[in-house]
């Protein structure tokens, strides 16, 4: 697994924005590191019957991002290009809009489970995604000098979940999350870096 | 025992048991069954047949069609026209994957044909033989999803051990309580041989069926095909796992064996009034056919195969694969996305009608024969 870089400097300055996401207070808001070296976001998807490993997303505070789509891809090779800090700022609240900072990855494998009693179904090979949001959500005017949180979330068969069960408001949210930065990997105004 | 020996007394003993009226082994790997069950949880027993199959026997027709809206339409069928003579032919091959320079493709392509080979395989009713990306185990290079397909047995982990000769699926991996629900061949438990009997009798899933000191089910890897000499780079095409400049077009005895092994009914005895024959045709750019192949980036990030199950028959362990998963009969079953550099095979499999040239140039072949024996038996 990749080393993270430790944020030291970009934790101390937390750039606050003001939320108005569906998933949260009018009175929130969303914080994290504008540092440079601190990845904000990691978002990885691994499809079921491939071998090697499919595309990535990694942001950093700055808004700078990096994709990299793998050999066997069209357009495949290391891009990077950046986002304005409304653009970045835009994002987080959508994601944090969607659900993903709140996730609870047991409560919706239990939905899914309830869901799914009496029904038979399969989608094969299903893939797996990979998000990591370093940010958190936190009332207006609350201490702002606390570390954002870390959330992980790793869902195996996504979008065969959603299409089965639209009814899991969690997972439709994730999958919209995941839309949204899928949108930035198939970007077609991307710099290569190599 | 040498394993001549040892194959020739399994045999002799699968004989006495069918003599002594033993109640037939069950076999194959199949969709549906779920990561849950256990032992004694009937599901792990399911055998999925394609949809149309009503349990009385005859012939199966199962239509594929292209989404004409769909990307690719075009350079899509005639791969697909392959894969349905692949599973119409329904031919056991060795040597069937072709890597690097032994293909046609460039390095950073995907065959399509290949992958499509083993989607239809999924919409037939089959599941992979190792475990897969559905196990929620690390993908590779961990081998982990590699091993023979199981569930996760009573204490609820997999138990992955690749046993003495270190490699993973043979004939000696230890699992502990994990539930096989890979079909092995009785005689041999070798996934790269058939015989003439792919039924209840001959296939199991249940370890007390393993020939001699197997532990543990052997599944159509290319490591297990390797290690038992198969010529050639051999794998099954439902084992989950394809990557760039990989070509494998062809099936082999363990996908055959498994779909066999259905067509041999609900009352799993090849021969008898509920076997089926398959028919796979093409029913061209359209949505109107039982399985709509369609390039759709939302549906998956590579590949995959909708269906759902219903338990249609008097047989409680036998399912067949729904029409459509999805809420209506125009959407499609198997997807693919586009953002891979996919390549289209435009070669066809297709046997090759003599020309009137080649026509032309056998009569003279003919007629020369003839007056060479005319020649000769003026001599004479």
């Amino acid at each position: 697994m990749r080393r993270l870089p430790t944020p030291l400097a970009g934790l101390v300055s937390l750039l606050l924005l003001a939320a108005g996401a569906a998933a949260q207070s009018p009175a929130d808001e969303v914080v994290y590191s504008t540092a440079a070296d601190s990845l904000v976001i990691e978002f990885r998807e691994q499809p079921g019957e491939l071998r090697s490993p499919g595309p990535s997303l990694r942001v950093y505070g700055d808004g700078r991002f990096v994709v990299q789509r793998p050999t066997g891809m069209k357009r495949a090779g290391e891009f990077s290009a950046r986002l304005t800090r409304e653009e970045l700022a835009g994002l987080l609240e959508r994601l944090a809009g969607d659900g993903v900072l709140d996730f609870d990855a047991e409560a919706a494998r239990r939905a899914r489970a309830d869901a799914a009693a009496g029904r038979i179904s399969e989608a094969s090979d299903p893939d797996s995604i990979f998000l990591v949001v370093r940010a958190a959500r936190v009332p207006a005017g609350a201490a702002r000098s606390a570390a954002p949180a870390e959330k992980r979330i790793t869902w195996r068969g996504l979008r065969g979940d959603v299409r089965a069960h639209p009814e899991i408001l969690a997972l439709q949210g994730l999958a919209d999350a995941c839309a949204e930065l899928r949108a930035l990997v198939d970007a077609r105004d991307l710099e290569p870096l190599r | 025992m040498s394993a001549r020996a040892r194959r020739g007394s399994l045999a002799l003993c699968a004989l006495l048991g069918l003599l002594l009226g033993a109640a037939p082994a069950r076999a194959g790997a199949f969709f549906f069954v779920p990561g849950e069950a256990s032992d004694g949880d009937s599901r792990v027993d399911w055998i999925a047949h394609p949809n149309g199959y009503d349990g009385t026997g005859g012939n199966v027709d199962v239509s594929y069609c292209i989404d004409p809206t769909s990307a690719n339409a075009a350079e899509m069928v005639l791969p697909l026209e392959n894969v349905i003579r692949t599973f119409n032919a329904l031919v056991p091959t060795t040597g069937n994957t072709l890597l690097g320079a032994a293909n046609e493709l460039p390095f950073n392509e995907v065959d399509f044909e290949s992958v499509l080979l083993h989607e239809v395989g999924h919409s037939l009713g089959l599941t992979h033989p190792n475990l897969g990306s559905e196990s929620g185990l690390p993908p590779f290079p961990s081998q982990d999803q590699d091993y023979a397909r199981s569930t996760r047995g009573a204490d609820g982990s997999f138990d992955l051990d690749d046993g003495a000769d270190a490699v993973v699926a043979s004939a000696d991996d230890l699992r502990d309580d994990d539930t096989n629900v890979h079909w092995f061949r009785v005689f041999d438990n070798d996934p790269f041989t058939i015989g003439a009997t792919v039924d209840g009798t001959s296939y199991s899933r249940l370890l007390a069926d393993l020939p001699g000191s197997d532990s543990f089910a052997a599944i159509g890897s290319r490591d297990v095909a390797g290690l038992l000499g198969v010529p050639g780079v051999s794998e099954a095409v439902m084992h989950q796992g394809t990557d760039y400049d990989e070509v494998q077009r062809s099936l082999s005895h363990d996908d055959v064996a498994t779909l066999r092994l259905a067509m041999a009914g609900v009352d799993e005895v090849q021969g008898t009034s509920d076997d089926y024959t398959l028919t796979l045709s093409y029913a061209g750019l359209t949505t109107r056919c039982d399985v709509v192949i369609d390039f759709d980036d939302t549906e998956t990030s590579f590949a995959k195969t909708f269906s759902q199950g219903e338990l249609a028959y008097t047989a409680s362990d036998h399912i067949h694969m729904g029409r459509l998963y999805l809420p209506t009969t125009q959407d499609p079953e198997i997807f693919f996305n586009d953002g891979y550099a996919w390549f289209f095979n435009q070669v066809s499999n297709a046997p090759q009608v003599p020309s009137l040239s080649w026509l032309g140039g056998l009569g003279l072949a003919a007629a020369c024969l003839a007056a060479a024996g005319a020649r000769l038996r003026r001599r004479a």
